[in-house]
């Protein structure tokens, strides 16, 4: 049941009036509790046998983040450091089995057969629970801001269940923190008209950039990915830039539509992307980029590093950004490539760092009649270009896959393919105009979302537009429906 | 709420309108599928030779050289099914038609999936487009699909031709391409290993079930049932391999063990290794289109 189908708007139209009915708003239990189980069927009806596992996570955490409340309070420190390392081994444990132990088994056996001694590691068929990146990280962030003493462990198991199997985030994020959202299922949420209609307006263009956009490119970069040998240079070369605009389309899609969701339902869930084309450089890429992930790692992982290398000068900045990106690279996936990619990234930030920019971004300001300025617009293109390179690595079936394609890029067929002849027109229609309203919409949360965020007036006017935008998104969309690509991450 | 909910019915109302005025006048439009439906609800009794396959065929043979009656009812990138269907729907009813042409390209009996034919993750899937074309167009359904109504709504021949005219085949049902295409030597090339692809024994069983089925009406009609294996390019046959000849001529060969069937395979024919005559590595274009006919008429003597 994905979030772009008839099942889910059947689904979601049930979940939204039964929480909403008189005798449900009287209550917030009342409301997680249908919300939970709501949550539950959604992640049941995808994969129903690791609903177990994600029950049996969540009481386990739940206890730990009472535990270490208790430790803090009984003044015993060690005890508090020792629940949360639990926690955090728990969390990180769970990810190690279910994305890497294979990867890790297998390249250890390999390694070994490379220095002659003969092993056989047979990999274990093991199932990556759905969402396990997203909810993992939920928990682990959960038990350290508990730690940390900026948030009170949740005394209420079901609000705490709630906010780990939040049905429109469970799957692809983004990463909400519990003391953001928590808060939000401590009090009953009584319908808000503009945040509903913000919502609905959010999930339609989440729904026309992810079919009408992303779907279309997915065609070309699919056929980029994996038959590379048979395509020219040129076709490599408009795949890879293409994808950066494609998984960006697919992406903020996917968290448009999941924050529209919420809002609808009364919540305020965390932004996942802020116009991340408009990045002159790498680090305001990452800025911008998978913002509720981003944001995570630079919490509990950047940040305690960077203190810990703070007398090793640039040295000390470049080492803790590399260790940040390798694990951002290694959040996606158990290959050589995601590492590869982190490292890649890391060197990207190496003539910021040097230069000593890094960290000194200055606001984007508009040119004449509120065009792009002219070196604001090379930095956006030139980072385009590093990121269309980090997508070949990270989309590659490994690193051999790498250097192949790199192979039949720089060697392969150069007859010219007519850029133009590779997407129908309304797709490249579509593009453009995404690319033109990232710049004059980069104040707002997502492209069509009215300046005041007030919906009372012209409603039918509005209602009608978006009509037209979901007729476009029908008749436009691909004929091919792609997985979401952070599904498999 | 009150606000809300209406705002959404008046919405969905809206919506729905605008559909139907789409769909309206999609209607009016004709196209490849309507075109050759409404020949043969109307003219099947002139058809003395019935042409049937996918874009091998329908781009590939001229049936205005082929002599008078010849219709060409292949379509581009259809399933086998379709032609058996076509042809248990109207053979009955062709009291002239005396040989039935069917192409049977390399590539086809081994997968019918044409989205991403190359993902070995991919369920065999026959392509939605084509599905609800055949459906809406022809009358023909395959299966049930969760997002029927959605496909079948979307079952245009192509949503940027809205405005415009669909219909790109002759009165014969001919599909007229000229020139070559950009990058012709790798569009539409074949994976050299397309027969060892996940599904590819289950397609082909599946192929050989059609294509028994279509010989045993032809037997039973006292109709020539004719297969052909249209020609390719060097640069496609350089991926082709025994051992995947060897299943399709196994296939007719398991057919024929049956019924009678007719078949040449002009895949790798001398005649048609000229550059010229392709509009890429697998499908002839106008030129080789006109070639291949009068070929096929000699060949089989029509």
């Amino acid at each position: 049941m994905v979030i772009n189908s008839f099942r889910f708007l059947a689904f979601f139209a049930v979940v939204f009036l039964v929480y909403f009915l008189p005798w449900m708003r009287q209550r917030h239990t009342r409301q997680n509790l249908w919300l939970l189980l709501a949550s539950y069927f959604f992640y049941g009806f995808v994969d129903w046998k690791m609903l177990p596992i994600l029950l049996a996570i969540t009481v386990a955490f739940w206890f730990l983040g009472g535990f270490i409340r208790k430790a803090i309070d009984r003044g015993n420190a060690k005890a508090a450091s020792r629940f949360t390392t639990l926690g955090v081994v728990l969390g990180i444990g769970l990810l190690f089995y279910f994305k890497y132990l294979n990867f890790f088994a297998g390249s250890f056996a390999k390694l070994l057969n490379a220095v002659g001694l003969h092993v056989s590691w047979s990999t274990l068929n093991i199932v990556l629970p759905v969402g396990v990146s997203f909810f993992t990280f939920k928990l682990i962030s959960y038990v350290i801001e508990i730690h940390r003493e900026k948030i009170q462990p949740s005394e209420n198991f079901l609000e705490f269940a709630t906010y780990v199997a939040f049905f429109p985030t469970i799957m692809a994020g983004p990463i909400d923190r519990p003391g953001k959202f928590l808060p939000q299922l401590h009090q009953a949420r009584q319908f808000n008209y503009n945040l509903a209609m913000d919502g609905c307006q959010q999930i339609l263009w989440g729904i026309f950039t992810k079919m009408v956009i992303a779907d279309s490119i997915a065609v070309i970069t699919h056929g980029a990915w994996s038959l590379y040998p048979e395509k020219t240079s040129w076709y490599l070369i408009y795949a890879a830039l293409l994808s950066p605009i494609q998984v960006y389309a697919d992406f903020d899609g996917y968290s448009n539509m999941a924050i529209g969701v919420g809002k609808i339902l009364g919540f305020n869930i965390t932004k996942n992307f802020d116009h991340p084309l408009l990045a002159r450089n790498v680090s305001e890429y990452w800025r911008r980029w998978h913002i509720s992930l981003t944001g995570w790692i630079t919490d509990y992982v950047f940040m305690p590093l960077n203190v810990r290398f703070r007398n090793w000068g640039n040295l000390g900045i470049f080492l803790a950004i590399s260790i940040n990106l390798v694990v951002i690279g290694m959040w996606h996936g158990a290959n050589w490539t995601y590492v590869l990619f982190g490292v890649y990234h890391s060197l990207l930030f190496l003539p910021l760092i040097l230069s000593g920019k890094f960290g000194k971004n200055k606001k984007l300001k508009p040119g004449r009649w509120g065009c792009i300025q002219f070196k604001d617009l090379l930095g956006m293109i030139g980072t385009h270009f590093l990121m269309a390179f980090g997508h070949i690595i990270i989309f590659s079936a490994g690193v051999p896959s790498i250097i192949r394609l790199f192979s039949c890029m720089i060697k392969g067929d150069w007859s010219f393919v007519n850029p133009f002849s590779l997407l129908s027109w309304y797709s490249i229609l579509a593009i453009v105009v995404l690319l033109v309203l990232e710049w004059f919409t980069r104040n707002k949360e997502f492209a069509i979302q009215r300046e005041s965020k007030d919906y009372t007036n012209k409603t039918f006017r509005i209602v009608f537009l978006d009509m037209l935008l979901a007729l476009a998104i029908v008749i436009f969309s691909a004929s091919a429906n792609a997985e979401f690509v952070y599904f498999q991450f | 709420m009150k606000r809300f909910l209406w705002a959404i019915v008046i919405g969905g109302i809206a919506f729905f309108v605008l559909c139907g005025a789409v769909e309206f006048y999609q209607s009016r439009v004709d196209n490849n599928y309507s075109y050759k439906y409404w020949y043969m609800e109307n003219h099947r009794h002139e058809v003395v030779t019935l042409l049937l396959g996918d874009s091998y065929i329908e781009n590939a043979i001229n049936p205005g050289l082929m002599g008078k009656g010849t219709f060409n009812l292949a379509r581009s990138s259809r399933w086998i099914y379709y032609d058996d269907k076509l042809l248990e729907k109207y053979i009955a009813d062709m009291p002239n038609l005396k040989q039935v042409i069917l192409g049977m390209g390399y590539k086809p009996p081994y997968f019918k999936s044409y989205h991403y034919p190359e993902s070995e993750s991919n369920e065999p899937e026959m392509n939605e487009h084509e599905k609800y074309m055949y459906e809406k167009f022809m009358h023909i359904r395959y299966d049930d699909n969760s997002n029927h109504w959605l496909g079948l709504y979307r079952g245009y021949i192509d949503p940027g031709t809205l405005i415009g005219n669909n219909l790109l085949c002759d009165s014969l049902g001919y599909e007229r391409v000229d020139g070559q295409s950009v990058n012709w030597r790798l569009e539409h090339n074949v994976d050299s290993n397309v027969f060892h692809q996940k599904y590819a024994k289950e397609q082909v069983a599946e192929y050989t079930g059609y294509l028994k089925d279509m010989a045993r009406l032809c037997h039973l009609h006292k109709v020539r049932f004719i297969v052909i294996t249209p020609p390719c390019h060097d640069s496609y046959i350089v991926n082709v391999r025994q051992e995947g000849l060897d299943i399709i001529h196994g296939i007719i060969e398991n057919v024929r063990s049956e019924y009678p069937i007719e078949y040449i395979d002009y895949l790798q024919d001398e005649e048609y290794r000229a550059d010229s005559i392709y509009r890429n590595c697998s499908h002839l274009n106008s030129i080789g289109a006109d070639i291949f006919a009068l070929r096929v008429k000699k060949d089989f003597g029509l």
